[in-house]
């Protein structure tokens, strides 16, 4: 398909393929210019977004989650160990993200990528905020034995805000997680899968998630709000808005701007919070919905 | 040509002489196969593969400048960069580490020689393609499920390639109390596949071991093939063979190939009429 597109000031036709890899800025503000952007959406609009439960069998817990074409896998996997002796009674809570090379065009390998981190300490700040986790609810004999919950956050295909996709992964699958049976004796060894005491207790427990933390990332451009911005927008942002909030409940528990060359004024943010609070029963739903 | 000394299939898996694995197959039956293209939007190809358990997702990416370390340039043929990562939940047990260090790198390279016998570097002189690998989860044969993985993935993005690679793995296990033998009326030595009576017992080839029948194993070999040319990129055997017993094994990891072989070709097919 091509269009003819016309350089100001110069006559020149070209394909909009062409024009848009080397006029990246006003290819996108033509678009945006109307109210709408390349993929059709208007500016406030999300990507649709699904969520599959138990998907990895090799791990306690999982969950496979796209929100448009982005596409994150989250593991659980739980193991025993010994607490912090400043916390006898308080569990564990690792959490990795990982960007492997397939996921997008400028992942490398041996290069670790810079927005794994903070997106890992942004879902762990956002599960701690809204108390979704609790790590005195993770103990096993206090001062002996707590679980330490390892979860992994793989990003398997990055078109934009992989942060609300992998915190939308990271719940799921800490709701779809079983916690394996164990047995503490009184010599304080712990064996797995040792008598149940109660015939009637379910071989598996839970992890009690009591909360729903969603996250919603507006990027923001040449002042304008783009809500939900996939990959390439996000390379063409000045910066980006990430605002939290809790689903049970309906309040605010985290807003982070890393920088960017632009300034976001009060009314901005304003709006930022107005559009997680759009999108949040719907992400809330779409996570419900996969343990039906 | 590998595979056309084979018996067909029905005279070999004669039931009354069936041994039957842990999952309830026969020595000679494949895990059920699952192959979709076009699953990672970034990428220029890609691909993912479903051996029953074992899961690999992989992209391809190129032609386009290579990475860093890339600088010596070759004139006339391009490069080929293949980095396969093990997801840390891949494996039961115990959380694995992030970076798998020597492992990942030796599978990286086996998965790098198997398609290089089928890549035509010299159509894109100069440039590199990526092939990047995450194996989700490992339940035997990932090597043969990666490879099969990058050839549909390469395919998808249009990198030019004399043939499809298929992988398959085949391995020596001793018979043990846990595979169950029915022994039937024609006392046929050869129909599981090549039972072995020597010195230390019988044993038994499989074809495509799950991960406890491949940690169990004596001895194994890895085929990377190419269906159509009727050529072996790359031949891996660990443990010890003698010469008939090894040419079974290869013979019967061809025919696993040709399954793969078919099965990435269906997906190919769907995915561009679709």
């Amino acid at each position: 398909i091509s269009s003819t597109w016309y350089w100001p000031g110069r006559r020149a036709t070209m394909e909009a393929a062409a024009f848009k890899r080397l006029y990246p800025h006003e290819y996108y503000a033509k678009f945006i210019s109307e109210g709408a952007r390349p993929d059709g959406r208007p500016l406030a609009r999300a990507r649709p977004s699904s969520v599959a439960i138990g998907v990895a069998g090799t791990a306690h817990g999982s969950a496979l989650v796209k929100v448009g074409r982005t596409t994150v896998m989250a593991a659980v996997k739980l193991e025993a160990c010994q607490p912090d002796p400043d916390a006898p009674d308080r569990g564990f809570l690792d959490v990795v993200v990982e960007f492997p090379p397939m996921c997008s065009a400028s992942t490398r390998p041996g290069r670790p990528n810079e927005d794994a981190h903070f997106v890992a300490r942004r879902i762990e700040d956002a599960l701690f905020d809204s108390a979704a986790i609790d790590k005195r609810k993770l103990t096993i004999k206090e001062g002996l034995w707590v679980w330490k919950i390892c979860l992994d956050v793989y990003c398997l295909d990055h078109d934009g805000s992989v942060l609300d996709a992998g915190l939308m992964a990271a719940l799921a699958a800490l709701r779809d997680a079983k916690v394996p049976h164990v047995v503490v004796d009184d010599r304080g060894k712990i064996t797995y899968g040792g008598r149940k005491t109660d015939e009637r207790e379910p071989d598996e427990g839970k992890i009690e998630v009591a909360a729903a933390p969603v996250a919603v990332t507006t990027a923001l451009y040449r002042k304008h709000l783009i809500v939900d911005p996939d990959a390439e927008e996000e390379a063409l942002a000045e910066a980006t808005v990430t605002v939290t909030m809790d689903a049970k409940g309906g309040k605010v528990v985290g807003m982070h701007k890393p920088g960017g060359t632009a300034e976001a004024s009060e009314t901005d943010l304003m709006h930022c919070v107005a559009a997680c609070r759009l999108n949040l029963e719907a992400r809330a739903k779409a996570v419900d919905g996969a343990f039906l | 040509r590998l595979g056309d000394s084979r018996p067909p299939q029905d005279a070999r898996s004669d039931p009354t002489m069936t041994l039957s694995r842990e999952d309830g197959r026969s020595a000679e039956q494949m895990r059920p196969i699952f192959v979709k293209t076009g699953v990672i939007s970034q990428a220029a190809g890609s691909a993912y593969v479903e051996l029953d358990k074992t899961k690999v997702m992989c992209g391809v990416y190129g032609p386009r400048q290579g990475g860093p370390g890339t600088d010596k340039v070759e004139f006339d043929r391009g490069r080929l960069d293949v980095d396969v990562k093990l997801a840390t939940f891949a494996t039961s047990g115990a959380r694995g580490k992030v970076a798998q260090g020597d492992a990942e790198r030796e599978f990286s390279s086996m998965v790098h020689r198997a398609l290089s016998g089928a890549v035509m570097t010299e159509t894109f002189p100069k440039t590199t393609v990526d092939v990047f690998a995450t194996v989700l989860e490992a339940n035997g044969s990932e090597l043969c499920a990666t490879i099969a993985a990058a050839s549909a993935a390469l395919c998808e993005a249009g990198v030019a390639m004399r043939d499809l690679i298929s992988a398959c793995t085949v391995t020596r296990n001793r018979r043990t109390t846990t595979t169950t033998e029915v022994p039937g009326g024609g006392a046929d030595g050869g129909a599981d596949g090549g039972a072995e009576g020597g010195a230390d017992g019988p044993n038994a080839l499989l074809l495509d071991p799950a991960r406890g029948e491949a940690a169990a194993a004596e001895a194994g070999v890895t085929l990377a093939y190419m269906c159509r040319l009727g050529e072996a990129s790359q031949v891996v055997a660990t443990g010890t063979w003698d010469g008939e017993s090894l040419d079974d094994a290869v013979q019967l990891a061809a025919s696993g190939c040709a399954r793969v072989d078919a099965a990435l070709r269906e997906a190919l097919r769907s995915s561009v009429s679709a």
